[in-house]
């Protein structure tokens, strides 16, 4: 057939699917700036201008960004912490390794909230796990692990929650490469650490990386976790943002935290994905 | 049954053009061969005539009707694909008779059309296995079967036996040829295997670089080949450069590296520099009867069973030279060879 | 000191020192490493089964390890008197509405994106991604406020929109990589014995697409019933699904007994779906689905 110009079927054939999400989030992202900028308030004046973010930089948004920043980061860092060595120990072949890998991918299918209540359950303040270290004698007193200022709780809940998903992306990044790559190093007298060092883990960086971002944001901007079993102060961004949407009533601020929820995000990202290959090098 | 008739057809992928003014008429009922090197275009071509690739410029009949805007599934040009492209969640069966369902066909006779392709092709008993439980060849013959069901005005072949092993090459194309004469369809088929394309063939067309560079019956082409191209792609062939000393009516001499030679053929262009050919095979042992006398030396003797290569070097030169059987010279031996005037041919330069 | 000869491994009657490391290390360390993560995993799980079942007169407490007495007695009250038959029936309505219209949506897309290629391929695939990456509860807030300016707040129909919009990603991304894997003779094949576009799709493709539609459908199917953030902001108060229903219970109304019984009504169908999906299926949709960004 004589060629025909394909885009307009092109376009047609992606409108459903891709237009959708783009139309969809396009409308909320749109909303959102413009909220931010003093319109659409739906109660009160519409103004346009600056002053809901001249009035959005203020000492508790900063706290609820280092907390979440602080969780996140140290979520994700512990999460990779296990991950790799769980990943790198389901690469050989053990004794029940099929039941093994049944169970420690339970969490994945498990959503946010339940996971929550599983492990608050487990460590709270009269849970067992508390008990298990009294009885021990390891502590006298009960450790406060949840809605504690710290964020130990959240902090714990998404380790469990995320270990699965972690081990799952480091496992397959791991398969990926090639096995001839740690032959040839073992047979030029290269030892284990020495094959993890200087093959394994520069090869697996790319790989990794993308899942530890996903990983870092879907903590960051979390909200259900944190307000089951996070501090009361500072809060998550997400619970600020909900906070000021459907108690307070200012969307206005509520919009301005977004952005700055997803723009944090995006140099998140950027920063992760840079540091990544600066330890690949 | 049509004829196919191809003007000027282009083909671009980017800045690469693929096919470049081929110009191909192919004869109601005949068996034409695309053959030529990877990356020649003859797939191109082949595609282009079903309508699987959209062409640049160009104009496409079959007869008389310029099918160039008709969709690949109204045309009525039916391909046995390389990889067979069996459907592979339809049996032996269902993938016959697709063809015919997409026709409209009512059922009774889809039935009856689809059982006597299988007979004729051998696979009634295979009717209900699917694809993956065939060998190679069983799905070869379905993907055939599935094409000549439909009763097409053509036949499209791309290159259905590369995928098999030699003994079932030669026995499947010889049982292709015969399916084609038997129900007189036109039938276009693209290989690289040259001696595939000799064994079956009505016509030859030679492609390379996107242009078809001989078109002719088998014999012509491996005895009058075109140019060093043709003369080296078909067969095997020796071509070395030479002079012209003298050119009359009767043929031709000319100064070679290897020395003198006569010829009775007569050079193509007015250059004095030419090149002239022979085949491996019609270079002998001097006889009495040979009009060229050369000299030379063994450089080497492999025996290939039914025939022997001898490398022979004549002033400097390596000669191919194929005889039958085994040849009792070893390295070194001095050889002299015969070569008849009429085996002597003159070919246009490769472009 | 005098250096000492080492016993001899073969004569002795204990475990030599080889043998030892076979034993922890094949055998000891990897049971060592299941206890570990069944305990860790499992106990969890364990303990909201237990909440569940705790009889009201015979409260658990330390310094019991387990409750002294069990009963239905949670379930009963929970499906008795509070809303979740009514969030079941929603969250099963929302879920399979939200699949079929994902898998409608994304059929043509998924085409699109394995047969042709087109410049920005690369920022189409970054957009059929973000609904993932982007926060929940932020993309949930301002499209909630999008919704009630198109007065689809607290409906129905709004809250399958949206779901549908979170599994889109999952729907695409695996339908695209059952496209790609049909080799494209099989296509050219169909078309030259003659099916139109309409029987190609219908009698090659999509035969050869169940997997992959399958796992899709899993995929949206789950997302759709665990999501919250969406729900909770659109729907409720109208409308409650499982999750929100859960979030309820663990909010200011901690009740223990109620948020074990609803976890596990929300976890159990889950588990058993995508255990279908994780034998029937292939790996490759795992990280098809979430990784290989």
């Amino acid at each position: 057939m004589t060629k025909k110009n394909h885009t307009l079927t092109l376009l047609l054939l992606l409108f459903p699917g891709v237009g959708y999400i783009a139309l969809m989030l396009a409308a909320a992202l749109v909303m959102t700036v413009l909220q931010s900028m003093g319109l659409f308030n739906f109660t009160g004046v519409s103004q346009f201008g600056f002053q809901e973010w001249v009035e959005v930089f203020n000492q508790q948004t900063w706290d609820a960004f280092a907390y979440s920043t602080k969780v996140a980061f140290a979520s994700s860092l512990m999460c990779m912490i296990l991950a790799y060595p769980l990943a790198l120990f389901l690469r050989r072949e053990f004794l029940a390794k099929k039941y093994f890998n049944a169970v420690i991918r339970m969490p994945l299918f498990m959503p946010a909230l339940v996971a929550a209540f599983l492990i608050l359950n487990v460590i709270a303040y009269h849970g067992i796990f508390n008990e298990f270290l009294i009885r021990l004698g390891i502590i006298r007193e009960p450790l406060r692990l949840t809605h504690d200022d710290w964020g130990l709780g959240v902090i714990g809940i998404q380790i469990w929650k995320n270990l699965p998903f972690q081990t799952l992306i480091v496992t397959s990044v791991l398969a990926s490469i090639q096995s001839d790559l740690e032959n040839a190093a073992k047979n030029l007298g290269a030892g284990p650490w020495q094959v993890f060092r200087d093959i394994l883990f520069p090869l697996s960086i790319p790989g990794i990386v993308t899942g530890v971002v996903l990983v870092f944001i879907g903590i960051f901007g979390d909200y259900a976790i944190n307000t089951v079993a996070g501090p009361n102060y500072p809060p998550s961004l997400a619970i600020r943002m909900y906070t000021n949407a459907n108690i307070f009533n200012d969307w206005g601020q509520a919009a301005c935290i977004a952005i700055i929820i997803i723009i944090s995000s995006m140099v998140y990202a950027w920063l992760i994905t840079r540091v990544a290959s600066f330890a690949t090098r | 049954m049509a004829t196919i008739t191809i003007k000027n057809l282009v083909k671009k992928y980017g800045d690469n053009t693929v096919v470049s003014n081929l110009n191909l008429s192919v004869n109601d009922g005949e068996f034409i061969t695309l053959l030529g090197p990877s990356g020649c275009g003859k797939t191109t071509t082949l595609r282009a005539i079903a309508g699987l690739v959209e062409i640049d410029d160009g104009e496409i009949y079959l007869d008389d009707r310029l099918i160039n805007d008709l969709p690949p599934h109204k045309r009525s040009t039916s391909m046995v694909f390389q990889s067979y492209a069996l459907f592979p969640h339809m049996s032996v069966r269902d993938n016959v008779a697709f063809g015919l369902r997409m026709q409209k066909v009512p059922k009774s006779e889809r039935d009856d059309r689809v059982k006597e392709a299988l007979q004729m092709m051998g696979l009634a008993e295979l009717a209900d296995r699917g694809p993956g439980q065939l060998s190679g060849g069983q799905q070869q013959r379905v993907a055939v079967a599935r094409a000549i069901v439909t009763h097409p005005v053509v036949l499209l072949f791309d290159e259905p036996l590369s995928n098999l092993d030699l003994k079932l090459r030669e026995r499947l194309r010889i049982d292709i040829r015969e399916l084609q004469r038997r129900l007189k369809i036109t039938a276009v088929y693209v290989t690289h295997d040259q001696a595939e394309a000799l064994v079956i063939s009505d016509r030859i067309a030679i492609m390379d670089k996107g242009e078809i560079i001989q078109c002719a019956d088998p014999v012509t082409i491996y005895s009058h080949p075109a140019n060093a191209f043709t003369a080296d792609f078909i067969g095997q062939a020796s071509i070395i450069k030479a002079r012209v000393l003298e050119s009359n009516e009767y043929g031709c001499t000319v100064e070679t590296p290897i020395g003198r030679l006569v010829s009775s053929d007569r050079p193509k262009g007015a250059s004095n520099s030419v090149m002239v050919c022979w085949r491996p095979e019609e270079i002998t042992l001097y006889q009495e009867e040979h009009h060229n006398r050369i000299e030379g030396k063994i450089e080497s003797n492999i025996f290939m069973g039914n025939l022997t290569d001898l490398f022979v070097d004549v002033n400097g030169t390596s000669l191919r030279v194929q005889m039958g059987g085994s040849v009792n010279l070893q390295p070194g031996n001095k050889i002299v060879l015969g070569l008849s005037k009429d085996k002597v041919r003159f070919i246009e330069a490769e472009v | 000191m005098t250096a000492t000869t080492r016993p001899s491994v073969s004569k002795s009657p204990l475990l030599g020192k080889k043998q030892f490391l076979l034993l922890t290390r094949g055998t000891l360390f990897p049971l060592l490493m299941l206890f570990g993560a069944i305990v860790i995993i499992g106990l969890p799980l364990l303990m909201a089964v237990l909440w569940s079942l705790v009889d009201p007169d015979f409260p658990w407490s330390y310094p019991d390890v387990f409750p002294t007495q069990l009963s239905l007695y949670h379930w009963n009250f929970v499906f008795r008197f509070t809303g979740i038959t009514k969030a079941i029936i929603t969250s099963y309505t929302i879920a399979p509405l939200a699949t079929i219209m994902a898998f409608i949506l994304s059929l043509p897309s998924a085409y699109a994106i394995a047969n042709y290629n087109f410049p920005g391929k690369e920022i189409i695939r970054i957009i059929i991604l973000l609904p993932i990456i982007l926060p929940g509860m932020v993309v949930a807030l301002f499209l909630s406020r999008v919704f009630l300016f198109l007065d689809l707040s607290q409906s129905l129909f709004g809250l399958v929109l949206g779901h549908t919009l979170l599994g889109l990603p999952y729907m695409l991304r695996l339908l695209s990589t059952s496209f790609e894997a049909i080799p494209k003779e099989i296509g050219d094949a169909a078309s030259n014995l003659g099916a139109t576009n309409f029987y190609r799709l219908k009698d090659v493709f999509i035969p050869m697409l169940l997997p992959g539609i399958f796992a899709g459908s899993i995929f949206t199917f789950i997302t759709s019933l665990e999501e919250f953030n969406l729900t909770f902001v659109i729907g409720t108060p109208t409308y409650q699904t499982i999750p929100t229903v859960l979030f309820a219970f663990l909010g200011y109304h901690f009740v223990r007994t109620n948020a074990a019984v609803v976890s596990l009504i929300l976890m159990v169908p889950n588990v058993i779906l995508l255990f279908i999906a994780d034998r029937f299926l292939k790996t490759d949709f795992l990280t098809a689905a979430y990784g290989k960004l």
